[in-house]
């Protein structure tokens, strides 16, 4: 059994008398790529910043590699749905947040070569397109090595081309350095495309939790698999 | 844009100044203004030259570029460091915002009489006063700056794990100095405007003594040099100001 990287136990979160999340379970193993699905404001962001340890749960408790997380967690880095990339500095600098020593100079050439940018370590923010931007945001959250990324809809402002690339890119990236990928999305086919499991965030709660093996394939079978699964989900979802 | 533009583009804000001066020297010389009312642009020329030869104009221009630089420095700095506390540290804007804000709003030049019952009519009380007026915008907009940081870029520094000397070095001053230059420019005008009359009411020396000793011998020449010089001084700081801006936040351009 491969071992478990993060466990959510019995976590909820709630803002005066509004509940945002109750009883979510679900546990998460190493280099897991795992997707939250749900209708707007279900909680799915804010599980995912919990993780993160930008919020605290008010109840349950949040563990990874068996130490609960009570503040901000340094093994994980979250891409959110903008960029944040600062726009005083350049692409480069963005990548190592103005560090300027060799290491973490080396180790942004690397990851800006990695996303297919490493032409634009001198351009600015404002000279390069939303999905170069987001691929910088992608290289700055490998930086540190994380064990686990959080994706919280980095792909919703993208048009579909784009968007397609960069779903292949994060698939490659996965693959090629095994972190763990946890993804918050809207869109069900690019969370059965991209995941090997997806969790149903529902009533502020996890109602379901699918099982992908069709993850990542092409093939017309593998399409046609996709294509039901995502029904499947798409039928929970909208289940009253 | 090619060099042509360029140079174009660099001579045509001194064209209408230029365009004003020989409109002025012509009508002089024309005699549609006598020369006793309005002396001609080359008179107030010789003037300078004179006042040059006897180190009177040196003197008086140091002495005006001391008080109105280390004023500057001296407001500047206050307003810079009370603006980042009141900025980031919510106790302290508690604390001190509004005691800042109502003095801000006493005019600043009313305070001249209570500077000289208090410092005398040496160079503290100039210093003073200049400084006082540059201290309320360079405040304001440090202030306005800071709490005007976008959110999501404090978080994703803080998700980051930046310490809190980082968060302000790498987000917070750069974010906010745009604005920050702003006050500065402003303040830079206001610098102007106070030494000017602080050296006009109560000054043994400077610019504004120069005027008002002219004034005494109504030497309409030495008064209209003063006024230039303010001017080209204005311009000049305004010039630097613009330039470090432009240094500054290259990544905006």
């Amino acid at each position: 059994m491969t071992e478990q990287l993060l466990g959510i136990k019995n976590v909820g979160k709630h803002y005066a008398d509004h509940v945002v999340l109750q009883n979510v379970n679900l546990s998460i193993v190493k280099s897991e790529f795992v997707s939250l699905v749900g209708m707007s404001g279900g909680g799915k962001s804010t599980l995912l910043r919990m993780i993160a340890g930008l919020e605290k749960p008010t109840a349950g408790k949040i563990t990874q590699d068996s130490q609960e997380v009570t503040n901000l967690n340094p093994k994980v880095k979250m891409m959110f749905q903008d960029d944040r990339l600062l726009p005083w500095m350049d692409i480069l600098h963005n990548v190592t947040l103005g560090e300027n020593n060799d290491s973490a100079i080396q180790r942004a050439l690397f990851l800006l070569k990695q996303v297919g940018l490493e032409k634009y370590i001198s351009a600015y923010p404002k000279q390069i397109s939303g999905g170069q931007k987001q691929r910088v945001a992608l290289a700055r959250a490998l930086m540190p090595q994380p064990e686990i990324l959080l994706l919280d809809e980095p792909l919703g402002a993208l048009d579909a081309l784009t968007r397609m690339k960069m779903q292949d890119l994060i698939l490659q990236i996965w693959k090629n350095t095994g972190i763990a990928m946890v993804l918050v999305t809207h869109d069900i086919n690019e969370a059965v495309r991209m995941s090997q499991k997806i969790f149903v965030v529902k009533d502020a709660t996890v109602v379901q939790e699918y099982h992908n093996e069709f993850q990542g394939q092409m093939d017309e079978e593998s399409k046609k698999g996709q294509d039901n699964l995502s029904n499947q989900i798409t039928d929970e979802i909208m289940q009253e | 844009m090619n060099k042509k533009s360029i140079t174009i583009e660099r001579m045509l804000p001194w064209l209408l100044p230029l365009g004003m001066v020989l409109i002025w020297e012509s009508a002089v010389r024309l005699n549609i203004i006598t020369l006793d009312l309005l002396p001609a642009p080359t008179e107030i020329f010789v003037d300078a030259w004179n006042l040059l030869r006897t180190g009177e104009l040196q003197k008086n221009l140091s002495i005006s570029l001391y008080r109105a630089t280390v004023g500057f420095l001296l407001g500047g700095s206050i307003g810079f460091i009370l603006g980042v506390l009141n900025g980031t540290s919510k106790v302290c804007r508690l604390l001190l915002d509004s005691t800042v804000q109502m003095l801000r709003n006493i005019p600043h030049l009313s305070l001249i009489p209570l500077l000289i019952l208090f410092m005398g009519i040496g160079e503290t009380s100039k210093v003073t006063l200049v400084a006082i007026g540059c201290l309320f915008p360079v405040y304001i907009n440090t202030y306005h700056g800071i709490t005007s940081i976008d959110p999501r870029l404090m978080e994703m520094g803080r998700s980051y794990g930046m310490s809190r000397v980082k968060l302000f070095t790498k987000i917070i001053f750069p974010s906010a100095l745009p604005t920050i230059l702003v006050g500065i420019r402003y303040a830079l005008g206001v610098m102007w405007t106070t030494l000017i009359v602080a050296e006009t009411v109560s000054s043994s020396s400077g610019i504004g003594y120069m005027a008002n000793d002219a004034q005494q011998f109504t030497n309409m020449d030495t008064i209209l040099l003063c006024i230039i010089i303010y001017a080209l001084f204005g311009k000049i700081s305004d010039l630097i100001a613009k330039n470090l801006e432009d240094w500054l936040l290259e990544w905006q351009s």
